[in-house]
């Protein structure tokens, strides 16, 4: 299948007064078209950042120092002096996180939803709000036309994260970045938000990118997941190589921290002790060396490298290493059989 | 076991304007037995952390009563209240981001409780307020910084010191991991339960995390628009829930096992959660509810015995009468 999406080595910092923070550290991606890849991470692993790279949202003093995103299916324009670069990327759209404040709050939801249209494909006003009542009818929002005169204060928040859907997939994106779509909603709203998200998904065949950190979201959900720690891509694989045969010491750490719904209960969550390095002194080997249970010296100061353990399935640890075998053979051992 | 904290028919309405009531919580009764994690979940707006407070007195109970080892506690509490009760019923808030004072050090934070109800010194209070920062997994050092030097996980730390550095028999967790990542939600739910061990806890624990919730009770309750549904063991409520809704939110509550969340069937409940204002009569669940009768319009349900297991399993839902 073709890409959809390429980033290579890529480089962000954001300046302070004193020196550049680096929060992108040599991301290496390849999204297929019509697929959807969960991203996973903690806060502050950069999971958001580079959704924002993806998008040109960038905060003000952060800057790519290194590196390139390509997007093959459709070629970038140029920047246009003076205009937002957003503007002219109607084939990515953004569901951001928390549709309250993403939205705005004096105009009404059918109008904003029209913009988009007005902005990027030239509709008039009156076609472009009728398209809006289209689209809240397909994102399941009932009485579409009332609703669409209606202002987000008289929506509830699983009611709003729709509106955000039929926002996001009005220019009929190639490329949907899900950026923690339902962190904010209820488990049962959860179901419905995401059921849809897939289902459009599917329809339109366009790729999506699931920013989460929620484990149960991507399984059922992504064909792909990435793991980010600490500005870095830790490993990156098919759902079920990445669930049944995790291959990095930080995925194996956050499975065994989540509760298991299973019958016979031991418990005994296993927590990751410390907490994410401080990226204003960047570790100079892997980034999860201090929390790393099985770290060796040669973690602290090497990076590793990229190892891959089968078609797809890529973990940067170095016990992947042939001269690691031995351990790795104890640490990956005793994983679920899928 | 004998119970500890008992909630009798506690109702809480808050008034908006002159004709709306919302109704909160709507007589709910239960008890958290001495020793015991009683789990309380339901979606957001469901009144669990409403429920919570009014059981701490943060709110004044609108009608029914709450008992503390047999005593019957004032409806609305003064100062004089708190003080008392301050050494034996603490809660540990959601947000670790907004319950510091920004302009407190961690070790007047964590000490202030000590200054007010102790008659230990400025010196003693230290050692103490110390000694919890160790407990809780911080260093003594971090006593003279302030709160925003600190991660998410590491103030609902502080929180959690602040809370039990009283030793409280009784402890209103709302939602204490909810703002937390993954791998640290499980530091924090292994120190309450470590603590839980040591001191002799008794815990409310409100969340909405299924999974986490049945990982740490004993018993878990389920609250729905303001009334309690279903009443049980962990165990029991979530692999063998009763009532509707119980069943429908443990089948929205997603697993990180790619097999098994593929194969199950999507969505599962329609609609939202209701407004708690001026609710109609009748099973407030009515509207949603896959398996609707038509008394489930009229008359509402009270919570009836489920025959099972060994720990008492109620639910209240026509269906079981």
């Amino acid at each position: 299948m073709s890409s959809a999406l390429v980033i290579k080595n890529l480089h962000l910092t954001i300046d302070n007064p004193k020196d550049a923070v680096p929060i992108l550290r040599g991301i290496n991606l390849d999204l297929r078209a019509g697929e959807i890849h969960g991203l996973v991470g903690e806060s502050g692993a950069g999971k958001s950042m580079l959704g924002r790279v993806i998008l040109e949202i960038l905060p003000p003093r952060a800057k790519i120092t290194e590196g390139s995103i390509d997007y093959p299916t459709r070629p970038l324009p140029g920047k246009t002096k003076g205009r937002s670069a957003a503007r002219h990327r109607p084939h990515i759209s953004l569901i951001p996180q928390d549709p309250m404040t993403s939205l705005n709050p004096t105009m009404n939801i059918g109008n904003q939803i029209a913009e988009t249209l007005q902005v990027h494909r030239g509709f008039s006003h009156a076609s472009a709000f009728a398209r809006a009542v289209e689209l809240l009818d397909l994102v399941k929002i009932p009485d579409s036309a009332q609703r669409a005169k209606q202002y987000p204060f008289e929506f509830s928040g699983g009611m709003l994260q729709r509106a955000m859907i039929a926002m996001a997939i009005a220019c009929g994106p190639s490329l949907l970045i899900a950026d923690e779509p339902t962190t904010a909603l209820d488990v049962t709203i959860q179901a419905q938000v995401l059921d849809m998200i897939t289902d459009l998904q599917r329809e339109s065949g366009m790729a999506v990118i699931l920013i989460t950190h929620d484990l149960g979201v991507v399984a059922r959900m992504a064909d792909d997941v990435i793991v980010m720690y600490a500005g870095e891509v830790v490993e990156k694989g098919s759902v079920k190589d990445v669930y049944y045969r995790s291959s990095h010491p930080y995925t194996l750490g956050l499975k065994a921290a989540m509760p298991k719904n299973i019958g016979d209960l031991n418990r005994n969550l296993q927590p990751i002790d410390g907490s994410p390095p401080d990226l204003f002194d960047p570790p100079k080997g892997c980034g999860y060396f201090a929390r790393c249970p099985h770290a060796m010296r040669l973690c602290e100061s090497n990076r590793p490298e990229k190892f891959m353990l089968s078609t797809g399935h890529y973990a940067n640890c170095w016990l992947h290493h042939p001269q690691a075998k031995a351990k790795a053979a104890l640490v990956f051992e005793g994983k679920p059989k899928p | 076991m004998s119970v500890l904290i008992e909630a009798r028919s506690l109702t809480k309405h808050f008034r908006i304007g002159k004709t709306k009531t919302v109704h909160a919580v709507d007589d709910v009764s239960l008890c958290v037995e001495k020793k015991e994690i009683l789990g309380l979940v339901g979606e957001s707006g469901s009144g669990k952390s409403t429920f919570g407070k009014t059981l701490v007195g943060l709110h004044e109970k609108t009608s029914g009563d709450v008992l503390y080892k047999g005593e019957t506690l004032p409806r609305k509490y003064r100062p004089r209240d708190f003080q008392r009760f301050a050494t034996s019923i603490q809660m540990i808030f959601q947000d670790p981001y907004s319950s510091l004072n920004p302009r407190m050090t961690v070790g007047e934070i964590v000490g202030e409780g000590l200054r007010f109800h102790s008659q230990l010194t400025a010196e003693k209070i230290r050692e103490s307020v110390a000694q919890w920062l160790i407990k809780v997994g911080l260093l003594p050092d971090h006593m003279s910084r302030y709160p925003h030097e600190f991660s998410g996980g590491q103030r609902q730390r502080i929180g959690v010191a602040r809370a039990l550095i009283m030793e409280p028999e009784f402890v209103v967790c709302d939602e204490p991991i909810s703002a937390l990542d993954v791998s640290v939600q499980a530091q924090v739910v292994n120190l309450l339960g470590e603590l839980k061990a040591s001191l002799g806890l008794t815990l409310l624990f409100i969340a909405h995390d299924l999974s986490m919730v049945r990982y740490v009770s004993d018993r878990m309750a389920v609250m729905y628009l303001g009334t309690l549904v279903e009443i049980g063991a962990a165990d029991d409520v979530f692999f063998t829930p009763k009532h509707p809704y119980t069943s429908l939110l443990i089948a929205s509550n997603p697993e990180p096992d790619p097999n098994s969340e593929r194969k199950r069937a999507s969505t599962i409940i329609k609609g939202e959660i209701p407004s708690a204002v001026n609710v109609k009569p009748g099973c407030r669940f009515a509207d949603r509810c896959p398996k609707v009768m038509d008394i489930c319009k009229t008359k509402s349900p009270v919570l009836n015995q489920i025959p099972q297991g060994k720990i008492d399993h109620l639910v209240a839902c026509h269906l079981y009468e």
